[in-house]
């Protein structure tokens, strides 16, 4: 039903333009994707305005995401915030955003971003720094160069010998937010933060099975085991139960005054001490083995998340590939599109103001039209934002 | 006066696009959650990253700014694009932004020979003499909404602009900058940092 009325939408929108019309339509399109306007000269508008006339908006959008500022302005504004533990978008270029960009670039399944064993680097840059894996410098440089991340970009796999890696979940800009020192429940909320749009708080549920809840977890904390039992469990035993996927990884930094170079640490064999640190808070709880992981945000309400396939396994890769599976996934990045493009606000959860949460709640129609358009059309980021321009909530802004 | 003539004119250019938003509203009609919405966002800002490019992508070639220079501008102009980010600030870094680029801009033209010009064709540029007398700061005004907005500018619009541009190279002196530069400039710089410029 929601898809009919969003294909009915679309075709309402995409009903044969006047010539005049078609070229100011293929302007705000090309505007919407870029962010930045369009040249009145600019070659691709004659082109795009040629399929708007025949009723293609789409194709005509889908012109726009060749532009260049797509990639440096849109997309990596777009993946900028996700990269980082404060959510800023004044991020420089690092790998995490780069790899986003780089998979739009090569039309990659954006599934992959969660689970495959690549990342993107610079390339054709004079005096490039070889990627380290250590720092950002590599990035910065590439940024600093102002050259196009459409072309000057390139996929390198494996990300690091010897060691599986997750695509942007184990990028070094990923881990140095969230796997530095704590005790690796950080990844795992931002993973579902980023990629389900939903924060810790907003999924707890209390009815969830406690058994992966480790030591380190006070069961009377402040003497009282009602504090437990009707606010902690409800965010640690679905938390818990994931995290052990990085049970495995650390991050150290090199230079603990500033905190900008530092080292990745993978301990194939064993666990991180961290996940099995404060035992004695409660010794009864879980103790971590391996880098295992079950999921209990499946259960009551959390279902919603339209989980699929299997629900537990080992390692961060495994993980990435449940998240991304579920049907959360595509609708969280359609909603993410559409929050940039169409509302001109950076989806970041909880953050949102009133206003910006009914604009997006009075559209959950259309939102959920994209999404399932992003997974039909094979999780492909320039089909969802080509998509996401044509919405009329956007294109007559 | 170079600081200050930008903003007072882009001031003015703010009430003009905000009237004009006011008659969209009221001749629409409906009822009050639509009359709320048209005054709402999706109007934003442009994010630090749009508002560059931008700019850039009206010069047809990266702008040449001085690493802390740019870092500053960046680090003033909004992360986000959000309009709640909209503070004195950030208008600045607009402002100081657009005139980055306008005196580039000036300056690639300038030296061209008249008839190789993309815009400002019939400005003199002499280091002694105002060339911009009404028809050529109109002209002006004309090419400045062309680069910075892709549209025309309206009757009130040029008259506005076209009165700056000529106010502030007659006021200029030539002992210390060329007029016509001067006038190019401050016009350009006040289009630039208009609300429809800095605006999605």
């Amino acid at each position: 039903m929601t898809r009919t009325w969003f294909f009915i939408l679309i075709s309402l929108t995409a009903a044969p333009a006047h010539a005049d019309d078609s070229r100011g339509i293929a302007k705000r399109l090309l505007r919407m994707i870029t962010g930045v306007p369009a040249r009145e000269n600019d070659p691709r508008l004659d082109a795009m305005a040629a399929k708007v006339s025949s009723g293609d908006l789409t194709g005509a959008a889908y012109l726009g995401t060749e532009d260049d500022n797509f990639y440096d302005v849109t997309l990596t504004q777009f993946a900028s915030h996700l990269s980082t533990r404060e959510e800023f978008q004044r991020t420089p270029l690092n790998d995490f955003t780069a790899t986003f960009v780089g998979a739009a670039v090569d039309n990659l399944d954006a599934r992959q971003l969660l689970s495959g064993d690549f990342w993107y680097q610079g390339k054709n840059v004079a005096g490039l720094p070889a990627g380290d894996g250590n720092s950002n410098a590599h990035y910065q440089f590439l940024e600093a160069s102002r050259a196009p991340l459409k072309t000057h970009l390139q996929r390198v796999s494996p990300q690091r010998s010897g060691i599986v890696g997750a695509g942007l979940l184990t990028t070094w800009t990923y881990l140095k937010a969230h796997v530095f020192r704590g005790t690796n429940r950080r990844p795992t909320e931002f993973a579902i933060r980023d990629f389900l749009c939903r924060s810790v708080q907003d999924i707890a549920d209390l009815n969830t099975p406690r058994d992966r809840i480790r030591q380190d977890v006070e069961r009377s904390p402040g003497g009282s085991p009602i504090v437990f039992n009707n606010k902690c469990a409800g965010c640690h035993g679905l938390l818990d139960g994931l995290a052990g996927a990085f049970a495995k990884w650390n991050f150290e930094f090199t230079d603990q005054m500033v905190r900008v170079n530092g080292n990745v640490e993978y301990t194939p064999g064993s666990i991180q001490p961290k996940m099995i640190q404060n035992a004695a808070n409660y010794p009864a709880g879980y103790v971590t083995t391996d880098d295992s992981f079950v999921n209990y945000a499946n259960l009551n309400a959390n279902s919603a998340f339209g989980w699929r396939g299997p629900q537990e396994g080992s390692g961060v890769a495994a993980l990435g590939s449940m998240i991304a599976a579920s049907k959360q996934f595509p609708r969280c990045m359609a909603e993410r599109a559409f929050s940039q493009l169409c509302v001109n606000v950076d989806y970041t959860v909880d953050r949102l103001t009133r206003t910006q949460k009914e604009q997006l709640l009075a559209a959950q129609n259309l939102i959920q039209g994209l999404a399932d358009d992003f997974e039909a059309s094979g999780y492909q980021l320039r089909r969802l934002f080509a998509m996401t321009a044509t919405m009329p909530k956007c294109l007559n802004r | 006066m170079k600081n200050v003539t930008p903003i007072l004119l882009g001031l003015f250019l703010t009430a003009c696009s905000l009237e004009q938003r006011v008659l969209n509203v009221s001749t629409k009609g409906g009822d009050d959650v639509a009359r709320r919405n048209a005054l709402l966002p999706p109007v934003g800002l442009q994010n630090f990253r749009q508002a560059i490019a931008a700019r850039e992508a009206a010069l047809g070639s990266q702008l040449n700014l001085a690493s802390p220079v740019y870092a500053k501008i960046a680090g003033l102009l909004s992360p986000s694009g959000d309009s709640e980010t909209t503070q004195s600030p950030l208008l600045v870094a607009m402002g100081t932004l657009s005139s980055e680029l306008c005196t580039q801009l000036v300056d690639r033209e300038r030296v061209l020979p008249s008839a190789q010009r993309s815009y400002f064709k019939n400005v003199l540029f002499s280091t002694t003499t105002v060339s911009l007398d009404d028809n050529k700061s109109h002209e002006v005004a004309q090419d400045l909404f062309r680069i910075a907005l892709q549209r025309p500018p309206s009757t009130g619009e040029e008259a506005a602009v076209a009165d700056a541009v000529r106010e502030a190279a007659t006021g200029a002196n030539p002992a210390n900058a060329v007029p016509d530069r001067v006038g190019v400039v401050v016009g350009c710089s006040a289009v630039f940092a208009s609300p429809d410029a800095i605006t999605n």
